[in-house]
């Protein structure tokens, strides 16, 4: 019963790869000529992304030093790539509920069939994570003509494991709350994700007001964005983004992460079982 | 073979009494010979487009009116002796009905005894006419 | 295999879509249900295959429960194409391949052939016809011992509508037990020999259908003077109902119509006769009166 999933998840799949190789494309353009245009330059800032106070923005050069690009970033930023990804492929039941009446007239059970589908979705996430950090790290290590600065440690490891449970968990939550309703709230749960984005990025510009900061902070509770390891990196440990997920080790949030992840999805098989088509 | 039969499912009459009048016509009119087979019932329902459970129907009475004998594995022929002599009575039956349905009808429009004897005279004479040939 | 409904009511909310429906379809019979639209039928399919939960009654398949395993001697194609529609032909068929243990694949290529599928073809560049040829084609490649049709023949052409007979009866010639709805009598009137007339939920007219078209008659009596229903005949049980106008009474008769036509020869009509039915004014007469079926045709 999977190969119906199977179909779609190759084809979002390639899609997917088709849109990353271009933008890695654009990326490599971008950075070589960034370092053309900044040639000689001190020694060591290590390769940052943030938004907020102070130092770099958007247009702003990375000041690249050869060595000390911890892995770590490409992961990140790979993470964030497979939310938009998890969207594309979420909801899978319930962007088939005029086929339900087929789809649970099979000789298999409804859970087996959801069972699943949320398997090869998950094989998909990871794939489509693996080949997103692999595109980061090519863009990265071709623009600076070599990959020896590279290197992999507990942390990059640890980001790496929690980035794909997040993206699980939030798939889970798409597919309970999808599951529950009919069409309308997968695409709204779905869609929510660039929201919460978006507000991340408000919450941490201050200058907007600390309405915006404190409206964000209730609504982080179910904002998978406040989980990512993004804040503790960059903003040495501090969010304003998040509850005290932060505080704990890697070891503790990323089995809790995957829990609520496995949580999620048997509330959406319980709830399938019981649809009425 | 179903091409001599000729069934209507949208008539008020019950289609396996439809097919058991057809094959006793044909045996009646000699269409259908003594000893020669019958299509299997899921042929004759795929033939002539009907349910097949109707055809085993209208078969089982042929059998029980002894106008064709069927056995298993070999399939269901006319019955060589009897078979003329039931279809013979059977379509006698159906033309005493047909006719006698004729004289109630010409009543019902108020025609008296004589009327309707002569223009029974006339149909006689238009269709047994020599040189008309043979009834289609 | 066999499917058996008992007693099968189904709610929503305030309205009773289905109420205490029963009917047996047998090994090798074809059921045809009949009824208005929004009579219940397809509620009635839901419940059968257990999209829906009914609200009381059982429904057995081969004398068990529907399960899992069940789908892979059932075939369901619904009023509306379930197919996926990104998908081509091909792989549908190959989904099928995969999933049913009884997929024939020569069987396949062969009903892909008579209705003219092109495999390559995503079935979102379909006309309504070819979604409903590639489901049926779909639901006979498995060689089903039980099937339910929900309007199997609509949005295709006559030739088509024909294939579909074919199959249907040399399904049920095979042994498989068919239940179908159809608004098309005259489809109904080939493929089935048991129908079943519903109506606002209720079953109101059931049976074999020979038998039923041998019971069901009218009997026309034209009368001197003013046509009068003679004392307790509307209540007799072997009456459906009686209608007059002017001087000619139609009765219409479930039963028994020789004996009908003993009463009324004692009111001295000046012309007595008996008239068939054909499905579809058995099916008028059912949904027009709104009986609750007092007493069903003896079937």
């Amino acid at each position: 019963m999977y190969f119906v999933e199977f179909c779609r998840a190759r084809k979002t799949l390639l899609i997917y790869a088709i849109i990353l190789v271009f933008a890695a494309l654009i990326a490599i353009w971008s950075i070589h000529t960034a370092i053309v245009l900044h040639e000689a330059g001190s020694p060591a800032t290590d390769l940052r992304f943030s938004s907020g106070n102070g130092d770099t923005s958007h247009g702003r050069i990375m000041r690249l030093a050869p060595h000390t690009v911890p892995i770590v970033v490409p992961i990140i930023i790979a993470g964030y790539m497979l939310w938009a990804f998890t969207i594309a492929l979420s909801c899978s039941l319930n962007r088939e509920r005029h086929v339900l009446v087929s789809t649970f007239t099979k000789p298999a059970s409804r859970s087996r069939i959801a069972l699943s589908y949320f398997g090869v979705d998950a094989a998909a996430i990871v794939l489509a994570y693996a080949f997103a950090v692999l595109v980061i790290v090519l863009v990265i290590g071709l623009s600076l003509g070599g990959f020896q600065v590279f290197y992999l440690d507990d942390v990059a490891a640890w980001t790496a494991a929690l980035a794909i449970a997040v993206a699980f968990m939030w798939y889970g939550v798409l597919q309970a709350v999808s599951s529950w309703s009919k069409g309308g709230w997968g695409l709204f749960a779905g869609l929510s994700w660039p929201g919460f984005f978006i507000l991340a990025g408000l919450g941490e510009f201050t200058l907007l007001g600390p309405i915006v900061h404190d409206l964000f902070i209730a609504l982080n509770v179910i904002n998978p964005v406040a989980y990512a390891p993004l804040n503790a990196v960059v903003l040495g440990g501090k969010s304003a983004l998040g509850p005290s997920f932060f505080n704990l080790p890697y070891e503790i949030r990323v089995p809790l992460v995957l829990a609520f992840a496995v949580a999620a999805c048997a509330i959406a098989t319980m709830s399938w079982k019981r649809v009425e088509a | 073979m179903a091409a001599i039969f000729s069934v209507d499912p949208r008539s008020g009459v019950p289609l396996y009494l439809q097919l058991i009048e057809q094959v006793k016509r044909a045996v009646a009119l000699g269409v259908l010979a003594p000893g020669e087979q019958l299509p299997t019932v899921k042929a004759l329902a795929l033939e002539l487009i009907v349910n097949p459970n109707t055809v085993a129907r209208a078969y089982r009475e042929l059998e029980r009116d002894q106008v064709i004998e069927t056995s298993p594995g070999r399939g269901s022929f006319i019955r060589s002796n009897g078979a003329l002599g039931e279809s013979r009575r059977a379509i006698d039956d159906v033309a005493a009905s047909v006719l006698a349905e004729a004289v109630r009808e010409a009543r019902a429009l108020g025609l008296g005894r004589d009327a309707i004897r002569a223009l029974f005279e006339q149909g006689i004479e238009r269709w047994f006419e020599s040189g008309k040939g043979k009834l289609s | 295999m066999s499917i058996a409904i008992h007693n099968l009511t189904k709610r929503y909310g305030a309205q009773t879509a289905v109420d205490d429906l029963s009917c047996e379809v047998a090994e090798g019979s074809v059921y045809g249900l009949l009824g208005p639209n929004g009579a219940g039928k397809s509620t009635a399919f839901k419940c059968v295959l257990g999209l829906a939960r009914p609200n009381a009654g059982s429904i057995t398949i081969d004398g068990k429960p529907l399960a899992p395993a069940t789908f892979e001697f059932l075939s369901f194609v619904p009023e509306r194409p379930a197919l996926y529609e990104w998908m081509t032909v091909r792989q549908h068929f190959e989904l099928a391949r995969r999933t049913y243990a009884r997929f024939d694949t020569a069987r396949a290529a062969e009903l892909g052939a008579i209705f003219k599928l092109d495999s390559a073809k995503r079935v979102k560049r379909l006309s309504k016809g070819q979604h409903t040829a590639v489901a049926l084609a779909l639901a006979f490649s498995i060689r089903p011992r039980v099937m339910v049709l929900d309007e199997p023949a609509s949005g295709l052409d006559p030739i088509f509508q024909r294939v579909v007979l074919d199959l249907i009866i040399d399904a049920a010639a095979g042994g498989a037990a068919i239940l179908f709805s159809s608004h098309q009598i005259g489809q109904v009137e080939r493929a089935a020999d048991r129908i079943g007339i519903l109506n606002n939920g209720k079953l109101v007219l059931e049976g074999d259908l020979d038998t039923l078209k041998g019971n069901q008659k009218v009997v026309e009596a034209v009368f001197d003077s003013e046509a009068l229903a003679p004392n307790g005949l509307a209540d007799d049980q072997r009456v459906a109902r009686i209608v007059l106008s002017g001087r000619i009474m139609r009765v219409y008769v479930r039963r028994d119509a020789g004996g009908i036509v003993t009463a009324l020869e004692a009111l001295a009509p000046r012309s007595l006769s008996v008239f068939d039915l054909s499905l579809e004014d058995m099916f008028l007469g059912a949904v027009d009166d709104g009986s609750t079926g007092h007493g069903n045709g003896a079937a």
